[in-house]
Formats: C-alpha cells, structure tokens, sequence
C-alpha cells in the first residue's frame, strides 16, 4: 500500500532526503521527466499531448518533527520542534535521532530546564558520540490498521497526500501535469514557492492531510472535518481563499458522482496554496484533503475510504479539465 | 459620482468573489480606457496608453466576509469572517448571502467573542437553513444608502468608495501624456493585498498610488477633512519621491492633505512592495468611520478631492 510505503519513511521539514528518493522511485516509471530544485522538492512532470491548461498538483513530503539544538553536560539533548507541534503532545513520547536512528524519549522536564530529550548518555561526551547539533529526530510509531477501515500512522500529514499524487500520476492524461512534492511546507510553504515559479502552473491543486476535530467534546463549528465523510474540499484558510469557481465545481463532480465530500469548516492553518496562487501573476488554487484526527503529533489517524475517493475526485476533476469543461 | 457610489456599496463583492463589483466598473469603464481585463484571482486591470514611463493606480474592491461554516440543528448558521478585525461590530446587522437569502448577525454565547456569534436567516431547522445557504456560502453586511449633503452612510464604503474615486480619476484622465497608465480593481485587499501583488507583476509598475480609506480617529483623521497621504502603515512606506509630488500637487490646487501614520493599517501597497518590483509607491486616502459594518460613513467631498488631487499629480507629469 502506497500511503505505509510513504508514511513510513523519515522526512522531517528540512531533512526529506528518504522519503524524497521513495517517493521519486515510486512514480518514476509513469512520469517523462523527474527534477529536483535546489530546496529539495521533486517535480514529476507529465508532458501531455496538449499545451495546457498546465496544471500543477502538490502534496507536501515532509513532516513535523524534531530538530535537536544542543547537548546538555548531563547528556540530554535540547530541540527545536520542526513545524507546529502542540507541546502537549510531546511528553514521554519516543523517538528516532539522525542517521543512526538512536532511540531517544522526550520528557517534559521541569519550568526550570524545560523539554529535553534522554538519550541514556551520561554525559555530554558520551552524547556527542551518538548525535550532532541539527539532527533531525521523528516520532516512533508504528503503522497499524486501526478499528474498521482506518489507519494510524505518523507523518499522514501530508504521506497520505502523496500517496494520492502518486496514484494520480499513474494515469495518463492530454493536458500537462506537474506532480509537486514540495519540501518545508510546516515551515512555511517555502518548497511550493520556489517549484510553483519552475511549473508556472496554470491551475494549482493542493493535495492535503487537514485538521479533523470530530469528537464530541468539540463544537460542531470548530470540528473543521469528519473522518469518513470524505474529501474535503477547503474555503478558505489563513494564507489562501480557494478559487471559488473550481472550488464549487469539484463539489458539483463529487454530488454527480455519488462520491461523499465535505467542506474544511475552518478557516485557519495554511498550505502550499497560500505560496501557489500568489506566485507569478496569479493562479487559481483548490485543495482537496484527506481528514487526518490528531494531526501534528506522534500519531494520526485517516480513513482508507475517504483516501481512496480523494484520488477518485481529483481523478474526475483532471479528466473534465483535459475534455475542455468550462472553469 | 453619488449614482455610481450607491450602486457599488450595495454590490455584493466579499473577499475572492468581487466579479458584481467588477462588472459595475467595467460598464462604467470601458469607453474611457484602451484595454480591459480580469486575471486569474479576479482583479480589473484597465490600460491607457501614451507614453512609456509606468504608472499604477489602484482600489480595492472587496468588502468583508462572512463565511457559513457549520449549520446546527436549530438552522443557526456560524461563520468563520474575514477580511474583518471586528465582527463584534456586526451583532444585530443585516446581512445578505450572494442572490436572495438575507438574514441577522446575533449573539448566544458573550463568553466565546466572535464564536458566539451566528447568522440567523429565520429558518426553523438545519434542513430549512440548508436550503437556503450551502456551506462556504458568504454574507456581507446589508444596509440601505443614505446620503445628506456630503455625508455618506452605507455599507462597503471604505474600498468602493476608492472605486468611484478610480472610476471618476479614469473618466477625467487626459490620454496622451509620458504613462502608459495601468488603473487596477484589485480582489482581496482586505486578506493582505493579494490581489495587489499579483497585479503588479503582470504590470511592472514604475510608480504606483493606492487609494485606500484610513479608520477614522485612530490617526487624527475625520471624514470632511480632505484628502490623506499615508506616510507609514503597517506594512509599507510612502516613497519621498511621491510624497513630494502630492505635496506639489496640493499646493498647486490649494488643498489641505492630512498626514497619517497608522502602524496597525495595511494598504495595498504592501502587494506592489512583496512583488519584488522596483516600484516607488504610496497609499493616498480618505477617513472613514464605522468600518466593515453594514453603516460606514464617509464624506463624500473628500472622495471628490482625492480624485482632484491625484488627477493634478498625472495631469502635471509629477510621477
């Protein structure tokens, strides 16, 4: 399953060098050209038969995680959190550090010393043997099923967009495609920037894993999304308001066919639809993401069903757009 | 100006969907200009030709948000708003969604701000409401133009009020000078200039002036005072060499122009200043008071002022 193979490879934002190399052997076969640009973003490119509309469809590879900053005399190790992490979240959670892979645990620690990580060094020496300053650190977790139909893994946010892409990118299609798997985006959109400027897109769909609030203790308004009730097609957010027009359109695909879609009922967060549509002289953006429950820490959980008609919904957008249906 | 400033207040033109706005000015437009056009998020960008030297000059066109985001079963509609620092303003206004649907902005809950608040559209039930406002679906504030004297009091006023000033600076605006002058509608001032800065990189502007409304009292600025010229804002600063060139201007029309240095204000200067553009700019404007409710007031004489002002910076090739 694509969405295990993605998800279980390491890319905190800023270090996506594995699951770059998965993601790039993955849709190799289907793709007439692989590039990378110098922030480490992989563009896909399927040329068409025809000039355009050119679309460039982008789903983030990395994920959050930890960034270590220094090395305690008494052998623990102090960090940065790698995109946004609720605090709360962190306690006692285990990690992996660097290339090596060292076990470590993060502690909360006291007001005093704040978070740290033990890494079951002794002392700084001793830690400095087994890490470095700037390495990245990611959660342990492992990929499970979870209840019926759902998974539970780290870093859904954004594999299972990935996931999709790369299944997108194994159809054939007379229109240009950009498949865009953008770095940094937790830390602020900067790979999407710097690719969407390469593609010059003329439509941008962003593949996402958003925010799903849908337990009871939480107000309906503030939910954002339901696992299970498909994709989501977004409003607006804090750095973009999706085109309108597609954005209704992509509703209208999934009503005429039978595919269950909600909309992202918030209006917070970002993604790289916020450094798309502005770049260049302007491009309409839409984005369409797989609910993600506790997302942004050590262990989220997704619907294989609202996953598989993500890709279908997309899919039924692509081949209206390449038959000339009006947008 | 009054006819064409109460058909723009009244035009349903939220953040991202200014195309009703649009199409008002483009009718009002067309004549006067030599090309007209709409790009990818939305903004009108009209051009007179002449000479080579680039000119910009913009309004904004859209007005604040109210987003329908989660109907309850009682058919009370919550909203996400944008485009707005203040939807408290708005308890009790009217507001309308885009075609027929009205309804009342009120509150239930005083302990959660601006979460407390709901659309009301009358209906009885989640399964009424959903029949008449779909999720996503946009309210902006409704109320009826009133005009005494020079005194306006209407929805919209603090961008359309901009618009009609462009419109009548185009209308008056004598072909055949040193600019090739780009007069842009811009989308999304009021979620940071987006339009803007996507505007101006289809442009290049050499010299660009923004009119925008500056929130009255908070910079010493009061509707019927005249003209303002922004020195500072948020997020940009008036370039010197336009400051001297409407202070030429005003003294060569014997006007009054306010100063105003507002840090917590944004233009859409700050679009054309993130464009990456070797851009002079400057954000001029007028007072408004009661903004993005459905009841802003302005005067209108400073509306008809600015548009002298900014007329004698082209006319006299001070840019």
């Amino acid at each position: 399953m694509l969405v295990k193979k993605f998800a279980t490879a390491w890319g905190v934002s800023g270090d996506e060098g594995e699951i770059r190399r998965v993601i790039a052997d993955t849709v190799r076969p289907f793709v007439d050209q692989i590039e990378y640009d110098a922030l480490g973003s992989i563009i896909a490119a399927k040329k068409g038969k025809r000039p355009g509309p050119k679309v460039m469809i982008s789903a983030h590879m990395d994920e959050v995680g930890l960034l270590i900053t220094g090395i305690n005399e008494d052998g623990t190790l102090s960090f940065e959190c790698s995109g946004g992490i609720d605090a709360k979240v962190l306690g006692s959670k285990p990690v992996y550090i660097g290339e090596n892979r060292v076990p470590g645990l993060v502690r909360s620690g006291s007001e005093c010393s704040g978070p740290y990580i033990d890494i079951g060094a002794a002392c700084a020496e001793e830690a400095e043997k087994a890490v470095e300053v700037g390495d990245y650190a990611v959660f342990v977790t492992e990929f499970t099923n979870f209840g019926s139909g759902l998974i539970k893994s780290r870093a859904l946010d954004d594999r299972v967009g990935c996931a999709v892409l790369a299944e997108i990118l194994k159809k054939d299609y007379d229109i240009p495609v950009y498949g865009v798997f953008s770095a940094q985006e937790e830390i602020g959109e900067r790979g999407a920037f710097a690719a969407a400027y390469l593609v010059n897109p003329d439509i941008g769909i962003v593949i996402e894993g958003t925010v799903c609030a849908d337990m009871t203790h939480v107000e309906g308004y503030r939910q954002s999304t339901v696992l299970g009730g498909g994709p989501a097609i977004s409003i607006a957010d804090r750095t973009t308001y999706f085109d309108i027009k597609l954005s209704n359109l992509l509703c209208e695909l999934a009503i005429s066919n039978n595919i269950r879609f909600q909309r992202r009922r918030i209006t917070g967060g970002g993604n790289d639809g916020g450094a798309i549509h502005l770049t260049g002289t302007g491009v309409r953006c839409v984005t369409v993401s797989v609910p993600c429950r506790y997302i942004h820490s050590p262990a989220s959980v997704a619907s294989l069903k609202d996953y598989e008609d993500t890709i279908r919904l997309i899919s039924l957008f692509l081949e209206y757009i390449q038959l000339g249906g009006k947008i | 100006m009054s006819g064409l400033l109460e058909r723009l207040s009244s035009a349903y033109g939220p953040s991202a969907n200014e195309k009703a706005v649009a199409k008002i000015i483009k009718e009002e437009i067309s004549p006067f200009v030599d090309e007209i056009r709409t790009d990818a998020l939305g903004n009108l960008i009209a051009t007179v030709k002449g000479g080579k030297k680039r000119v910009c000059i913009s309004a904004p066109m859209d007005q604040a948000c109210l987003i329908a985001r989660h109907i309850e079963k009682s058919g009370k509609i919550r909203f996400a708003s944008m485009g707005t620092d203040s939807p408290l303003k708005l308890i009790n206004a009217r507001v309308a969604f885009e075609g027929a649907v009205q309804g009342v902005v009120l509150r239930d809950d005083e302990s959660k701000g601006a979460d407390g608040l709901f659309i009301d559209i009358g209906a009885k039930s989640r399964l009424e409401a959903e029949e008449a406002v779909r999720i996503g679906d946009v309210a902006v504030a409704k109320g009826e133009y009133y005009e005494r004297d020079f005194a306006v009091i209407a929805p919209a006023l603090s961008t359309r009020a901009s618009c009609a000033c462009l419109v009548d600076i185009i209308k008056r605006y004598t072909k055949g000078q040193k600019y090739e002058a780009y007069f842009v509608f811009s989308c999304q001032s009021l979620l940071g200039a987006r339009g803007m800065q996507v505007a101006a990189r289809a442009i290049i502007p050499e010299a660009a002036i923004s009119i925008d409304s500056v929130p009255a009292g908070e910079s010493s600025v009061y509707p019927g005072r005249g003209p303002i010229m922004r020195l500072r804002d948020g997020s940009a600063a008036g370039h010197p060499d336009l400051i001297r060139a409407i202070e030429d201007a005003s003294q060569d029309l014997n006007m009054t122009v306010e100063r105003a240095v507002d840090l917590k204000e944004m233009s859409d200067v700050s679009g054309i200043s993130r464009a990456g553009l070797d851009a002079t700019a400057i954000s001029l404007g007028y007072a408004v008071k009661n903004r993005h409710t459905a009841s802003e007031i302005i005067n209108v004489g400073d509306i008809e002022r600015l548009a002298c002002l900014i007329l004698n910076v082209l006319d006299s090739e001070r840019i």
